[in-house]
């Protein structure tokens, strides 16, 4: 089952997905900041704290695709005289997410007739 | 009267109301005022008289009034101005030898007075040149046509000039544009006004002010400055109200500040007093007292605290029982003071307060030990004594606790044989005979086994004395019994030999070869000294060595086999997931893949150019009709690949058939079986060709047909069908008035000499829609030619297919080629890719998530794609996928510019390394490129040999793009996947394609290049490609694999506690993807191999409880593409790994994880560090194998 997904910003996407039970957020332990070095005293300095960055962790098919771009119609001219299309940004952070399960709560948006993005063989 | 006063003009303010206006001079009549209403904006009108208003006064000397009637008035924007404006006339009329009339000669210089006062007037209204100024000529003559939209200015030599412009305005300053003086242009990178000072053909780039022109410019308007100004002024005036906002809030949180200091100091005023004589009442408010309030006795001197409840102050002064304690620790000051100083012991003693509770509670046992270390022979000493020997009693008790456990288990048994311990004995007494017993139990066991036996000798006692009978018989064969015995034990063997009867039957039929052989080659001892023939081999094993005899001696053979490793395969793993040789997932793993994705399976290929036709520029030499004249290779005339090969058809000036039919065809074509034939013509002197498709050269058979119009192209008229089924036919003009005219049909009868084959059966001046094919001759109309019209025809092709492909020529030879095809896995199916070409198994692919950003990846001749200098003609090559869908792009070849090419734009995140690919298959140039770019002067270039498969030059323009890597695939029958990797700038990403490039030189293309075939672009975010991924109109996502062995701690294979992981996989330059990992789940308790692409090596690392036990990333030089043998075994104080035989890396401390499952290609925790890459074999051995033994199994 797909779901075309749209929220205002990226943040706001992570967060929708945690509350539907889509997504957790994990430190990231190559960041060294969140690895525990081994001469670490926890008696004196207490429990180690991570401070370096995260990832989410994605528990469906998850393509996070974020702003989506489409011709304006208009030709513009390059500097070698080549013609190419004018590029709009559509307001939104968008993404798409393949589950065989039924989720609700989740910022969807009508299926559009084409997909900016689709899946492999769909 | 006099003429005193110069003042002719008044001028006044209205004001809505005021309707009567003073005129200060002398007028004679009301009609020589002049009132003129000038209006806000600017425009003058000149009233009229009793109209607009009235006079009063003419005549008077001091003037009079102009009065505005009704509606009339002046209104506040509105100026009056009177002035005179007498005639210009003389009407005094002075008659001969009359009285001199004084009164009308002064009211006639009165008059000229006026006038010239009035001319004075409009003089000081005037331009004019000041009295020492001079100017040669004042007067223009240039009508009023040529002054239109004009200005009035003055030359270069200071004289008048009326057709002065102030300028041109240009539009937007562009390069390479002729601008002349005073020539005004936006600058559109700053919006400032410039006015060209000196005429200049332009050229650099904007801004104008750094431009080499600049001093041709003068800025007219700083556009750019008003626009910072602005900007600025509204910053200012942002931060102002901001500002403002913010001062409202302080100052309001200012008043509540000061509203709570008050309140809470009269809240602490109300607690606490201050210094009173006496108990006070009331608070310092007069305010009744409150609990707890507090002031200081200054009578007493002590703080004093208000009990409510009793309503009455109470010394703060300590309890009886409390002064008592107070008294005693005051007593025991010093033993305090000690305390103090030993205050780092207490903090211990505090720190430590489980231990001494737990000594606390097992204080008798404290004591027991205490007793016990006073005592001559101290049990506790004993043990610590024991401890510390080199043999300690109780670390082997503590080593072998197992068995102390299963003692304990057992304890029952046990205390079963201390109980019978008189039998124990007993039967400890008789161990002789409970010893003979033991030695033949295997006897005793016999007979007891056999009791059914002896049971059943009983019941035969009647045979037993017939075998009595003849007990000469069993004598003889009981002297034989060591040869049965012989033939018994190798019963197996005689087995064997029955069961391969067939082998020792051919081995009798061969014996003399047999014998041969052992007469040509022997393993011995030294060098025979008989039956030696030259050829002759022998194994010396005193010299391990194969020598041969070359008719007097031996001669050592010294080439071949030096170093047999002996130990290997001597140990066989418990798991091996062989993926490059099985092709198959082991049932135990889980595989998950959320969407289709491609590879090569190995052996699916597909036919791709096909042409039966040979050679195929000309038809036959010797044309099957008399009546056609052909000539070879005209000269003159251009064939549509430019050379001199077209053929010339004619017919003849006689009546009758004229056809002729290419060479060679497919031979014995399927029927019902569609076939393509395909050619080339351009008219000359008759516009119509028929030609014809049929199922053999013999009359009869099946037949297809067409005419065709070769001025457009039209197909019609004469159509012929006989026995064919599924016809289709097209014509296409490919420049140059040549046609490529095709026919498709599927035989439904043979022929008695079966081949599919072109015809050419006419050159016609009409299109024959007269004939009827049933009843033409040999179903080819008959016609006379004039003997020179014809038409040209060349590049003959039949192929077993529905429908035309590109030509493909043919000399000597058909042609026909098969290529790999690229092949779709769905959902959930796992992947094992293969080398298109060679069709080495590569093993289990497994890849990264990957969207393919550029639409319509198959589809160049959407207007998606465009076209410079070249057109697109869709699916006219087998692509490597084995469609039909490779595109052709034809460069035109009339346009000699730097580049002909296809392009698009995509989106991508700002700044992100991409990597582009897209297939190419050469058609007339040895080379190719790939251009990327931001749109506008900055981008890169990476040319591709696609003649040999190779990787060419590459540079960059402007700034910020560069190609970081490039890679060259082959993907079989001249396809080529060219692939590079960009460094980029900005959101847009423009891939250009150009499928023909003469070289891979880095300037412009100065010669003509010709076409090549395109298929599958593709964009993607990242710094490698990834397997192709199909798009239409859309973007396309292939998702990512999840390969998992789950619950292995169950499983017959894995062992906890030690093993050896082994992994042979493609070394690929992806960001550390993880190989293999054996877990928990976490990655606290793991091990695990990592690709390590910082050191051209693998990682390995062991982790027990997030305690890092062995991490190891050792160089071991190996590159991108090269296949890593790699391994790791373990166990605790004991770590090894190596790769590819290399010199292993070792740890001799520490423990191993508890682990229960088997992640492939990614970590299992969070997304990234996932492969992409192929596995060719996991294996696993349930114990950590020795250093040599790892050694070499990664020698391979």
């Amino acid at each position: 089952m797909n779901y075309y997904l749209k929220t205002n910003t990226e943040q706001e996407m992570w967060e929708a997905l945690e509350t539907a039970s889509l997504a957790k957020k994990e430190y990231d332990m190559t960041d060294t900041n969140n690895i525990q070095p081994e001469d670490y005293d926890s008696e004196t300095n207490g429990e180690f704290i991570k401070t370096g960055k995260y990832d989410w962790v994605a528990l469906c098919q998850l393509d996070m695709i974020g702003t989506i771009y489409q011709t304006s119609g208009t030709m513009l001219t390059d500097e070698e005289g080549n013609e190419y299309p004018e590029m709009i940004a559509i307001d939104g952070f968008h993404a798409n997410i393949k589950t065989d399960k039924v989720v609700t709560g989740l910022p969807t948006i009508d299926a559009p007739t084409t997909p900016y993005r689709k899946w492999l063989g769909e | 009267m006099t003429i005193s006063s110069t003042t002719v003009k008044n001028s006044y303010s209205g004001n809505g109301t005021l309707d009567t206006f003073n005129y200060t001079f002398k007028v004679f009549a009301d009609a020589d005022l002049q009132v003129i209403i000038r209006d806000a904006s600017a425009t003058e009108t000149v009233k009229n008289l009793t109209t607009h208003y009235t006079v009063t006064g003419a005549g008077s000397a001091s003037g009079g009034t102009v009065v505005f009637t009704a509606g009339n008035i002046p209104t506040a924007t509105e100026t009056v101005v009177i002035r005179r404006a007498s005639p210009q006339t003389q009407a005094i009329d002075y008659i001969a030898n009359d009285p001199f009339p004084a009164e009308s000669h002064e009211e006639g210089l009165d008059r000229s007075m006026m006038a010239i006062q009035q001319l004075q007037e409009e003089v000081d209204r005037s331009i004019k040149l000041s009295r020492t100024n001079t100017m040669n000529n004042t007067e223009f003559t240039i009508g009023d046509t040529d002054r239109a939209n004009k200005v009035f200015g003055f030359d270069s030599a200071g004289e008048l000039v009326v057709t002065q412009e102030l300028g041109t305005f240009r539009g937007d300053w562009s390069a390479s544009t002729a601008y002349a003086v005073r020539d005004l242009v936006k600058d559109t990178s700053t919006n400032n006004i410039f006015i060209c000072l000196t005429a200049h053909t332009s050229s650099g780039s904007q801004p104008l002010t750094t431009n080499a022109d600049s001093a041709k410019w003068s800025l007219l308007v700083d556009a750019a400055s008003a626009t910072t100004s602005a900007t600025n002024a509204a910053n200012s005036a942002s931060a102002a109200a901001t500002s403002e906002s913010n001062a409202a809030t302080s100052e309001s949180n200012a008043a509540t500040s000061e509203a709570n200091a008050a309140a809470s100091y009269d809240d602490f005023d109300d607690r606490y007093l201050g210094a009173k004589a006496s108990n006070p009442t009331v608070d310092n408010d007069g305010n009744a007292l409150i609990d707890g309030a507090l002031y200081f006795d200054t009578t007493n001197n002590v703080m004093k605290v208000y009990d409510l409840g009793n309503t009455t102050w109470r010394r703060t002064t300590p309890t009886t029982a409390e002064q008592t304690n107070i008294n005693t620790v005051s007593g025991i000051s010093s033993n305090v003071t000690t305390v103090a100083n030993n205050d780092t012991n207490v903090t211990t003693v505090a720190t430590n307060i489980s231990s001494v509770n737990t000594v606390a509670t097992n204080i008798n046992d404290v004591i027991k030990v205490a007793d016990d270390l006073n005592e001559a022979i101290s049990e506790v000493e004993t043990v610590a004594n024991d401890l510390n020997e080199a043999t300690s009693e109780i670390e082997v008790v503590a080593n072998n606790i197992t068995n102390v456990n299963t003692v304990g288990t057992n304890i029952s048994n046990v205390n079963t044989v201390a109980g019978i311990s008189s039998d124990v004995t007993t039967v400890a007494n008789d161990g002789t005979d409970i010893g003979t017993v033991a030695t033949n139990i295997s006897n005793v066991n016999t007979v007891a086994g056999n009791n059914t036996n002896i049971t059943t000798v009983a019941g035969n006692n009647t045979n037993i004395t017939t075998v009595a009978g003849i007990s000469s018989d069993v004598t003889t064969v009981a002297n034989d019994t060591a040869d049965i015995g012989t033939v018994a034990s190798d019963i197996s063997n005689v087995n064997t030999v029955a069961g391969s009867i067939a082998n020792v039957n051919t081995v009798a039929t061969n014996v003399s070869d047999v014998n041969n052989f052992a007469d040509r080659y022997r393993v011995q001892a030294g060098e025979p000294s008989v039956d030696n023939d030259e050829g002759d081999l022998v194994y010396d094993t005193n010299a391990n060595a194969v020598k041969v005899y070359n008719g007097t001696s031996f001669d050592t053979i010294q080439q071949g086999i030096t170093d047999v490793a002996p130990t290997r395969h001597s140990i066989r793993p418990s798991l091996n997931l062989d993926f490059a040789n099985s092709k198959v997932l082991d049932p135990r793993i889980t595989f998950t893949r959320g969407s289709n994705a491609t590879y090569y399976d190995g052996y699916t290929s597909v036919k791709a150019e096909e042409n039966g036709i040979y050679p195929s520029t000309n038809l036959s030499s010797s044309p099957q009709s008399a009546g056609v004249i052909l000539t070879h290779n005209v000269s003159g005339i251009s064939a549509p690949d430019g050379t001199e090969t077209a053929s010339y058809f004619v017919p003849s000036a006689s009546s009758g058939l004229h056809y002729s039919r290419a060479s060679g065809g497919i031979s014995s074509p399927s029927l019902n079986t569609p076939y393509t034939g395909s050619f080339f013509a351009k008219a000359n002197g008759y516009d119509f060709v028929v030609v014809q498709l049929t199922s053999g050269t013999s009359s009869g058979g099946s037949r297809y047909a067409i005419t065709v119009d070769l001025t457009n192209g039209t197909i019609g008229g004469y159509i012929d069908t006989e026995n064919v089924s599924n016809v289709s036919s097209t014509a296409t003009s490919v420049g140059n008035g040549w046609y490529r005219i095709s026919l498709t049909a599927s035989f439904n009868t043979g022929n008695a000499s079966p081949r599919a084959i072109l015809y050419v059966v006419g050159a016609y001046s009409d299109n024959l829609s007269s004939v009827n094919p049933a009843t033409a001759s040999n179903a080819t109309p008959s016609f006379t030619g004039d003997g020179s019209s014809g038409v040209y025809v060349w590049g003959f092709q039949v192929e077993q297919r529905d429908s035309v492909t590109a030509y493909t020529p043919t000399t000597t030879s058909p042609i026909t080629k098969y290529q790999p095809a690229l092949q779709t896995a769905g959902n959930n199916v796992a992947r094992f890719d293969h080398n298109p070409t060679t069709g080495e198994s590569l093993g289990l692919l497994i890849e990264e998530q990957r969207t393919n950003l550029q639409v319509r990846s198959e589809e160049f001749d959407n207007a998606s794609w465009i076209k410079l200098r070249g057109t697109i003609t869709e699916n006219k090559i087998i692509a490597p996928d084995g469609t039909l869908t490779g595109d052709h792009f034809v460069c035109d070849t009339t346009t000699l510019g730097n580049s002909y090419y296809v392009y698009d734009t995509s989106t991508i995140s700002s700044g992100a390394t991409t990597t582009a690919s897209c297939y190419i298959k050469k058609g007339s140039d040895d080379y190719a490129r790939i251009v990327s770019y931001d749109n506008g002067a900055n981008g890169a270039r990476q040319w591709f040999n696609i003649a040999n498969g190779t990787v060419a030059s590459s540079n960059t323009f402007g700034t910020g793009w560069s190609v970081a890597s490039a890679s060259i695939e082959d993907a079989g029958n001249g396809w080529y996947r060219c692939i590079a990797t960009f460094n980029t700038t900005g959101t847009a990403f423009v891939f250009q394609i150009h499928p023909a490039q003469p070289s891979d030189l880095n300037g412009n293309v100065t010669a003509y290049v010709t076409n090549g075939f395109i298929w599958g672009a593709q964009v993607e975010k990242g710094s490698f490609p990834t397997s192709y991924i199909k798009t239409t109109g859309s973007q396309v996502t292939r998702s990512a694999e999840n390969v998992d062995m789950n619950n292995i701690d169950t499983s017959d294979w894995f062992k906890q506690g030690e093993g050896t992981l082994f992994l042979k996989g493609l070394k690929y330059n992806q960001d550390s993807g993880w190989f293999v990992g054996l877990h928990d789940g976490t990655l606290n308790n793991r091990v695990t191999i990592i690709d390590n692409p910082s050191l051209n090596g693998s990682r390995y690392t062991v982790r027990k409880d997030n305690v890092t036990y062995f991490d190891s990333y050792p160089n071991q030089s190996v590159s991108k593409g090269d296949y890593l043998n790699t391994i790791i075994s373990y166990k605790r104080d004991d770590f090894s790994a190596t790769a590819n035989g290399l010199s292993n890396v070792t740890d001799t401390s520490g423990i191993v994880p508890i682990i229960d499952t088997l992640t492939i290609g990614r970590r299992w925790d969070i997304g990234i560090n996932r492969l992409s890459s192929t596995i060719k074999k996991i294996s696993f051995y349930p114990k950590a194998l020795t250093d040599n033994e790892i050694i070499d199994l990664t020698e391979e």
